[in-house]
């Protein structure tokens, strides 16, 4: 929930009073942020989460409003509000026009927003006239209301709002994976001379003087092939990045043949 | 003048030089990633810590660092005890261990038998296992050849691999493999 809005939320907010509130309206979804400084302990703090969801209908001179519940001690409970139109600026309307106009379905979660807790919104008792209203074709939107209380230490001064942002960029790489080799390397040791042209010749792109203090370095789509230098007839070779000992065995075989 | 000619043809076809592998290929570092497919409680009191210290054998763990590192590492000296900790797992966890995969869509774990010849079993005893899993569930298994110092140049921290005499297989590999199957539904399942 931070992580979603952390743009939209202050990085920091001063705790002077006895608590301070915030919102967030976006369009469908409202997230009410509540701090209050009631506890005495550390161990007491807590938070409490609670989520409804609204409906909104353009009925006949007022907008009806459906708020159902999706807490689990109060899962699917549902009361109904009455809002008046109000004189004045509207939703969907210009600042001159003060006839009543339908409800704008994006500004839905703003007008609930602007609405809720004023006398302009009125809980009532559904009436058969109402119901018959909350029809498809009246129906203007729906508005996801999520409000978090944080309960917090009384000398609490300030609060920060932090999100792990990596962990919400990297999201969709978070799928289960069977473990699978990435990176084997290998060592072992041929005899024989070498003459790097030869590997060159055929391979095109095998160096001379690899890194490593390698003496050639062959590049492969299996791995990385490198032989170091001349030890008393034997040479240590490196095989990297290969994904399997099958793999590498063949190319050692290979440029073994080669030279 | 001819000779010397003579003997740079044969170089390029490669007919007489005759390089060859004395010996076989030995792997001396082996990396595996794997998800969990979930966030994991790296913390030293989380869950992930408390499985894998009553699956695994003991190992060295080095917790996140805020700040510093995202990931947990967990190390084991030696692979063949986390092979001799899984045959004495008890039948009915491999079973269920077994079928959860299946469930996850994961495959079938095959839990790691005891029966491996000498050769085999000498090397996964001198191969280690460093474990870094990230809190986002991302897991590398690093598989290595153990270090040891040098005894006569012990202050220089001079450190060498130990002369390998075992031979490695594509039947070792395998046995890796699977091995880190199996620890992964452990970490999975965590």
């Amino acid at each position: 929930m931070i992580n979603t809005n952390i743009d939209d939320l202050p990085r920091e907010m001063l705790l002077l009073n006895e608590g301070k509130s915030l919102q967030v309206i976006s369009e469908g979804n409202i997230l009410n942020i509540h701090i209050l400084k009631t506890c005495t302990q550390r161990s007491e703090e807590h938070c409490v989460l609670e989520e409804s969801e609204w409906r909104c209908w353009d009925g006949d001179f007022q907008v009806l409003w459906e708020q159902k519940c999706t807490n689990a001690e109060s899962f699917n409970e549902r009361t109904y509000y009455r809002q008046r139109y109000a004189e004045g600026v509207q939703v969907g309307q210009s600042n001159n026009d003060v006839e009543k106009v339908g409800v704008d379905k994006v500004r839905a979660a703003c007008m609930l927003a602007e609405c809720s807790s004023t006398p302009e919104m009125s809980r009532h008792k559904r009436t058969k006239r109402q119901k018959i209203a909350c029809r498809e074709e009246n129906f203007v939107g729906r508005v996801k209301v999520t409000t978090f209380m944080v309960f917090v230490l009384e000398s609490t001064t300030r609060v920060f709002f932090v999100s792990d942002r990596i962990a919400a960029r990297n999201g969709e790489r978070n799928n289960f994976s069977v473990p699978k080799a990435v990176n084997i390397c290998y060592t072992g040791t041929v005899t024989g001379t070498i003459f790097p042209t030869a590997i060159s010749a055929e391979m095109h792109q095998a160096k001379k003087r690899g890194p490593c203090g390698s003496e050639i370095h062959v590049d492969t789509s299996m791995g990385v092939m490198q032989i170091f230098g001349n030890n008393g007839g034997s040479r240590k070779i490196t095989c990297k990045a290969f994904l399997n000992i099958v793999e590498a065995n063949y190319i050692v075989r290979r440029v073994c043949s080669m030279v | 003048m001819l000779t010397v000619v003579c003997a740079r043809v044969a170089c390029f076809c490669g007919m007489q030089l005759r390089v060859q592998e004395s010996s076989n290929l030995v792997m001396h570092m082996l990396v595996v990633y794997g998800n969990t497919g979930c966030k994991m409680d790296l913390t030293c009191n989380g869950n992930t810590l408390a499985v894998i210290s009553k699956m695994l054998p003991e190992c060295k763990y080095t917790p996140c660092i805020e700040e510093h590192n995202i990931h947990a590492i967990f190390r084991w000296t030696s692979v063949w005890s986390i092979l001799q900790s899984s045959v004495r797992l008890d039948q009915a966890i491999q079973r269920d261990l077994s079928r959860d995969a299946q469930g996850r869509g994961a495959g079938t774990v095959t839990i790691p038998t005891a029966e491996y010849d000498q050769a085999t079993s000498h090397f996964l005893q001198e191969t280690g296992l460093t474990l870094s899993i990230t809190t986002l569930g991302t897991c590398i298994y690093r598989f290595g050849k153990k270090r040891h110092r040098d005894p006569c140049h012990a202050d220089s921290h001079q450190q060498h691999r130990m002369p390998s005499h075992s031979e490695y297989s594509a039947e070792t590999e395998e046995i890796i493999f699977q091995l880190c199957r199996y620890m992964h539904h452990i970490i999975t399942t965590s």
